[in-house]
């Protein structure tokens, strides 16, 4: 018995017949998870922007090649993931210029200027915002199939069976890469964790569990 | 509640929120298991603070991005499917004939230069067993007193004729 067909998969029967119309909607969808899986995975943010933007030219070349049977989402993971670990390998091979290095006869001047993204904020939003590159840093240091498995983890409609489907590996093995990934990050951050900033106040469990176990007070260390 | 039970609960927190029941049912097992809960509020900080990690940012004109790719790629396709349609139709068209031509004429000449060569041989054959007859036909001198010799001896067409008369009787 077949459920009803997923409202992407629709999309992709149209995307198969040259619809850009339903190609656009499907962009449009899904462009932020995939921005958000790319660029912690490739961790360069222009890099990331240009192979998002790879992952979804790749998805219209090879619409011929979807089955409808298959999630859209899944198929589309796959993708992102698989143009990550190419363009992973090829950095291995091919090391890319430092971000240190200068511009030639001016050696003040760098040859690439991330931008800065930084504002004046008020001093709990620059606590926060540094808790998050605690986060960012923590995941960017797991091997990459625990990274992925976490990151798609967030997403609610992205099952376990899904998730493994991306990994190529089984749901068993899906669960474990998680449970390690998640022990890692816990083992790295606890600190932060620990300082109650993470608690969610519509969950009764937490409040429970503040009072069994208060936060530590173990405060994240103030950067220069 | 068991452990299973516990782990499986700790699985559904990494995905979503428990549902009031399921935290009802996880209060009552680290009320009897105390040493798990500060282990479970790590775990419950760690899935807010993966759930509130901001998105990446992403331009305004992605999707428009996207799509002026895709017209770029599937221009520089069908560049590449027009180089390989000419491809297509010379190795499909003209191509065969012109080889097939082009083995006749190779078959032909190959077959003309065996028959000169079979021509030749055959002429220094002739020249070689020219010259072997040559060398065993007698002095020019010998040839001066021939006809001397013939007038001394003439033998009547005649006798020749009686004999073979008298020899077949």
């Amino acid at each position: 018995m077949t459920g009803p067909l997923d409202p992407d998969a629709a999309l992709m029967t149209l995307v198969k017949q040259g619809d850009r119309e339903a190609f656009a909607r499907l962009v449009e969808k899904y462009q932020q998870p995939v921005m958000n899986l790319v660029i912690r995975l490739l961790r360069d943010p222009v890099e990331a922007e240009d192979l998002a933007q790879q992952v979804f030219v790749q998805v219209f070349k090879s619409a011929a090649r979807y089955e409808v049977s298959a999630r859209f989402s899944t198929w589309l993971f796959t993708i992102a993931r698989n143009l990550c670990l190419n363009e992973i390998r090829r950095r291995s091979r091919h090391p890319a210029d430092s971000l240190d290095e200068t511009v030639a006869g001016n050696d003040e001047q760098p040859l690439r200027q991330p931008a800065d993204t930084r504002t004046a904020t008020a001093p709990d939003a620059m606590l926060k915002a540094e808790l998050f590159a605690k986060v960012e840093e923590a995941i960017a240091a797991l091997p990459e199939n625990q990274r992925t498995a976490i990151l798609l983890c967030r997403y609610e409609d992205v099952s376990y069976e899904e998730i493994a489907r991306v990994l190529g590996v089984s749901v068993s093995a899906t669960k474990s890469l998680i449970h390690r990934g998640r022990e890692a990050l816990k083992s790295r951050l606890k600190p932060y964790l620990r300082t109650g900033v993470w608690t969610d106040p519509a969950s009764q469990i937490d409040a429970t569990t503040a009072k069994l176990c208060p936060p530590s007070g173990v405060k994240p260390k103030a950067t220069a | 509640m068991n452990e299973s039970d516990f782990i499986q609960l700790r699985e559904a927190g990494w995905r979503r929120r428990l549902t009031p029941e399921e935290e009802k049912q996880l209060r009552a097992w680290l009320h009897e298991h105390p040493e798990s809960t500060g282990d479970w509020r790590d775990e419950m900080a760690l899935n807010t603070a993966l759930a509130s990690l901001p998105d990446a940012p992403v331009p305004s004109n992605f999707t428009a991005l996207v799509l002026q790719q895709v017209d770029r790629e599937s221009a520089r396709e069908d560049r590449s499917t027009t180089t390989a349609g000419w491809w297509t139709r010379l190795r499909l068209g003209w191509l065969p004939r012109a080889a097939g031509a082009a083995a006749v004429v190779l078959l032909l000449g190959a077959g003309g230069w065996q028959y000169q060569n079979f021509r030749h041989q055959q002429m220094a054959h002739g020249l070689v067993q020219f010259s072997f007859a040559a060398a065993a036909v007698p002095e020019p001198q010998v040839f001066g007193d021939f006809d001397a010799i013939r007038r001394l001896n003439p033998a009547p067409p005649a006798t020749d004729e009686a004999l073979f008369v008298a020899l077949n009787q």
